[in-house]
């Protein structure tokens, strides 16, 4: 799928044309450079409005862009930063932490709207995408469904391993789990009812995704395929060709015509990967971005942009990938 | 499953106050003492502690006890244990999967190098032949992923570490949290030099301990 040689090349940028015809899409542009400590952090896009939330040495920020002007910045002493999530509406922003802490914040008033503590540190956190449910996955326990305010609505079967991949369908009433069992699994959000399981992959399933339509999951693994699983049945449907690593990310864009997919360096997954932009229904690829250091994070949003951030030394750099 | 292989603690008590080696207090009953028995063998075994599996665990590992090939690079290691619940039970059959980077620190994704899924004995052993793992980048310590299962116990997923990994500057009790994914020292485990025909070979033992459903 790509030259090993080509990692070394910082932000290098191909672009593939589907079919013989040229290609359509807007180079990835760097738009801008939010001013933050250097050091690892965490980058999460509000999915409806121009907001979005960084954490990373001690700080939460939350930001507007794409001018890139930080609106709030909340102290977090010493807390470990593990998961981060924004609303999508950008009201709330959530993260967790490696001592087991999870807190939420109104990001207009910095107020804390929730403060919990879990059994162990999360792995992910996920908002639905109308807002009003947050998946908690914690390390090595069933996931659990919360209501904005935190309070609970059902807990999901615990799952081998745990649960290493989440995401919501558009209406948020259903949720796809990626299982330590190597299950992919598909959920009722409000009753944690099993409606489906997959279990054709071999390895993690690291990375899920509803199709926009909700009949299908995309799920990505160390078995280095692109599987499109039918949501009711849990049945296969269909595999992209096998990529040179494992699938880290998986997000569909607003129109649910692309797929944005973020790659994981096994040798190293600190390193960065390639970023594509993948048509759905093709499977050609639109954009193939490899960033200069491993992303913080990003996402679609309703304008249909992606936007990815990726630290470096003097902040962390915006940019627009599709 | 099955228990281990020793009288069981209801003869082992009347066998002792047979032979004067136990006497009950006025309105103490064996039942009492078996009750405390079982307590005292309760509150001796804890659970493993848990681990996270990470990205890498692979389905359907072979049921092989060499995961070293001839040639392959890196200390010789041998892992040894048992596997019981918290009462103190062995647990046979119980299945012990295990993966781990090669020297260089990289894990087997297309193949099952370094992958094997071994089933405890009668005596609920386990053992297998490696290496000492490499460092994996993105960890700071040397570790092998364990996930076990048992009928009706709860599956544990944990690591192994060694204690001779220079990460823990040669005091895991103070260092082992350099890592941050190393959450208990139990789990570093100390690591003896052993000579096996003209190679030296790291033994360690880790024994494992599945809660009860």
């Amino acid at each position: 799928m790509r030259e090993r040689a080509l990692a070394a090349v910082p932000a290098l940028l191909i672009v593939i044309g589907c079919g013989g015809q040229p290609p359509t899409q807007s180079l990835p542009a760097e738009i801008r450079t939010l001013a933050v400590p250097a050091g690892p952090h965490w980058f999460r896009v509000a999915r409806t409005v121009p907001v979005a939330a960084s954490a990373g040495e001690g700080t939460l920020r939350i930001w507007s862009l794409p001018e890139g002007i930080e609106r709030r910045a909340i102290d977090l002493g010493d807390r470990i930063i593990d998961a981060l999530a924004i609303s999508p509406d950008g009201a709330i922003v959530v993260a967790g932490d490696h001592s087991g802490g999870l807190t939420a914040w109104n990001t207009a008033s910095g107020d804390v709207l929730f403060d919990r503590r879990l059994a162990r540190y999360p792995g992910l956190l996920d908002f639905s995408p109308d807002g009003s449910k947050l998946a908690v996955v914690v390390q090595g326990d069933p996931v659990q469904i919360v209501a904005r305010d935190g309070s609970p609505i059902t807990t999901l079967g615990a799952a081998v391993g745990g649960t290493w991949a989440i995401a919501f369908s558009r209406d948020g009433a259903r949720v796809a789990t990626g299982d330590g069992d190597g299950r992919v699994r598909v959920h009722d959000a409000r009753t944690g009812e099993l409606i489906a399981e997959n279990r054709d992959l071999l390895m993690v399933p690291l990375a899920v995704a509803f199709t926009a339509d909700g009949t299908s999951v995309i799920a990505g693994s160390g078995d280095k395929v692109l599987t499109f699983i039918d949501a009711t049945t849990g049945r296969t449907i269909r595999q992209l060709d096998r990529a040179a690593q494992p699938v880290w990310f998986i997000d569909v864009s607003p129109d649910g015509r692309s797929m944005a997919t973020m790659f994981m360096k096994a040798e190293n997954m600190l390193d960065p990967e390639h970023v594509l932009v993948t048509d759905i229904e093709s499977g050609a690829t639109r954009v193939d971005w490899l960033p200069a250091a491993y992303p913080a994070g990003g996402g679609w949003t309703m304008d249909g942009r992606l936007t990815m951030a990726v630290p470096a030394r003097d902040g962390l750099r915006l940019w627009r990938v599709h | 499953m099955m228990r281990d292989e020793c009288p069981s603690r209801r003869d082992f008590i009347q066998k002792c106050l047979a032979m004067g080696a136990l006497t009950l207090a006025p309105g103490v009953s064996v039942a009492d003492a078996l009750a405390w028995a079982q307590a005292k063998r309760n509150a001796a075994m804890s659970p493993t502690p848990w681990n996270e599996l990470g990205p890498f665990y692979k389905r359907k590992a072979p049921n092989v006890a060499a995961l070293r090939a001839p040639g392959d690079k890196g200390l010789p290691l041998s892992v040894s244990g048992r596997v019981f619940d918290v009462r103190g039970q062995v647990l046979e059959g119980a299945t012990i999967e295990v993966w781990q980077a090669d020297d260089d620190g990289l894990y087997d994704l297309d193949g099952y190098r370094f992958r094997a899924a071994l089933v405890a004995d009668r005596a609920g052993r386990y053992g297998f032949e490696s290496i000492m793992p490499g460092h994996y980048p993105a960890r700071v310590c040397q570790h092998i992923h364990y996930l076990v299962q048992a009928p009706g116990c709860k599956s544990l997923t944990t690591q192994l570490y060694f204690a001779t990994d220079p990460a823990f500057e040669g005091d895991p009790a103070r260092n082992f949290s350099k890592d941050p994914l190393v959450q208990s020292v139990e789990l570093v485990r100390p690591v003896t030099m052993t000579k096996r025909a003209d190679m030296s070979v790291a033994a360690v033992t880790f024994e494992i301990v599945l809660g009860r459903l």
